[in-house]
């Protein structure tokens, strides 16, 4: 290695005031005689001087709405391990978010009905699954329950599709997350369409308190759809775009639910 | 602090874990997020915001940025839970904020995509010399570097963290941090020198003209 090469393995330390006493002095000897590492030495200066003083972003305005729309009132679902988590039949989630629209359905064409309490569809579903310990039936059971009373075609048609996927767990991951996917936009679609008929019918207020807020939960989903096409078969991703879902379905639900008073 | 720390990056940061009405306050609005309060919430975004978006936006490029820092603050408030203290806040956060950056552009490169500031022609403007124009080269050349050393390299030389800080958020040595960073300079002297040179003369030039 030359002189050369053994000072410009050190320079970057050197300009950091790294070096010890003995190491510093040797690096100012040759650089007193040395243009060519004088220049490498005013280089990183000027690089590390630019760096210093490259100007911070701001995010943009938007972004604080959706981090909390992200991140408020959504409970925590229960831990499930690695494995469980990556293989967890996710049509079940699909199932519960049928389950939601079936029971707004009810609650929307039975005004006599006391509402129910709709829990946030994939909470609900991962809670049947952690207490049975099982699976997929109690999943499909619950959902059964609701349709039998309801009593519509409309939902039982809902719950038929949601059921389907749950008879047995898919060979792929993202085989699963797709199908889960699917229901869930199934159900987004069938709420949206309620409240397109509805919508004219709510008071001005809600009215308006819906349309404010519609636009902000849809670019939260939007992201999260995008952020998880990156991750196909990320569990992370994919949990965090069917968070956006339910949140989604949930705001929905209450819009209906609210607008139906 | 190191000669190259700013208000921006660590001064700030270690003005909240320094005093102890910063961190008794740091604490207060930690004890608020996990309340679920929106106010609590909103202040610590407010004092992290810039920082995470820079960072992220410098490592991932502007297109993906806005997603991803995003993606790090929902992981800030549902990570809080396990924040025990034991690393100070800012820097859990950039820890936070640098795995969200890493794994994603170890995908992208899986995935054989290739981050689009790469090969674009710069902007077509009339060569200029001085900061302001240096900077502009300097990001433009920040987006070349290989991901660890331009992890390193805007950590410690525009974040002005210093190397234990670094291989706390990294997870790394104290000395992989400085050998990266060495070798991240020389790459980027590389990447950068005739800009480095035009600016060179530039101020040879105004020097003699001073002189006359």
């Amino acid at each position: 290695m030359s002189s050369c090469e053994r000072i410009e393995a050190v320079l970057s330390a050197y300009h950091d005031d790294e070096l010890d006493v003995a190491e510093s002095t040797e690096v100012e000897h040759h650089l007193a005689g040395c243009a060519e590492c004088r220049r490498a030495l005013d280089d990183i200066r000027r690089l590390v001087q630019t760096a210093s003083a490259l100007d911070g972003r701001d995010a943009p305005p938007q972004l604080l709405t959706r981090v909390l729309a992200a991140s408020l009132n959504r409970p925590e679902p229960p831990r499930l391990r690695l494995w469980a988590r990556r293989y967890l039949p996710l049509s079940l989630a699909g199932a519960a978010a049928a389950a939601v629209v079936i029971a707004v359905i009810v609650v929307r064409t039975s005004p006599t009905v006391e509402q129910p309490s709709v829990t946030p569809a994939g909470g609900s579903a991962a809670r049947v699954v952690s207490a049975s310990g099982g699976g997929s039936a109690s999943g499909g059971g619950s959902a059964s329950g609701i349709a039998i009373s309801a009593g519509t075609a409309r939902g039982a048609k809902v719950l038929r599709a949601a059921a389907a996927a749950d008879v047995k767990i898919l060979a792929g991951a993202r085989r699963e997350f797709a199908r889960a996917e699917q229901h869930y936009q199934r159900a987004v679609r069938q709420l949206r369409r309620i409240i397109a008929q509805d919508l004219h019918r709510w008071p001005l207020a809600r009215r308006r308190a819906y349309l404010r807020a519609v636009g902000p939960m849809d670019s939260t989903v939007a992201s999260s759809q995008k952020l998880a096409s990156l991750a196909p078969a990320d569990p992370a991703a994919q949990e965090m775009l069917f968070r956006a879902y339910r949140e989604q379905l949930r705001f929905m639900q209450d819009a209906i639910l609210g607008g139906a008073r | 602090m190191t000669p190259v720390s700013k208000a921006l990056g660590v001064g700030e940061a270690r003005a909240v874990d320094g005093g102890a009405d910063e961190r008794a306050e740091e604490q207060r609005i930690v004890a608020g997020c996990l309340e679920g309060n929106r106010q609590a919430m909103t202040e610590l975004y407010e004092r992290y915001q810039r920082r995470v978006f820079s960072l992220v936006l410098r490592m991932v490029g502007s297109s993906e940025a806005e997603e991803l820092a995003q993606d790090v603050f929902v992981r800030i408030f549902r990570g809080l839970p396990k924040f025990r203290g034991d690393a100070a806040l800012g820097t859990w956060i950039y820890r936070l904020a640098m795995n969200v950056c890493l794994s994603f552009l170890a995908k992208r490169s899986r995935r054989g995509q290739i981050d689009s500031r790469i090969g674009q022609s710069p902007e077509p403007t009339p060569p200029r010399v001085g900061n302001p124009w240096l900077r502009d080269q300097l990001e433009r050349a920040l987006a070349e570097l290989p991901d660890g050393y331009r992890a390193v390299l805007i950590l410690h030389d525009v974040e002005g963290l210093n190397h234990q800080e670094i291989a706390e958020i990294i997870g790394c040595r104290v000395g992989t941090s400085k050998s990266q960073l060495h070798k991240a300079r020389m790459r980027m002297r590389k990447l950068l020198g005739s800009e480095l040179d035009a600016e060179r003369e530039s101020k040879v030039i105004k020097a003699s003209e001073v002189g006359a």
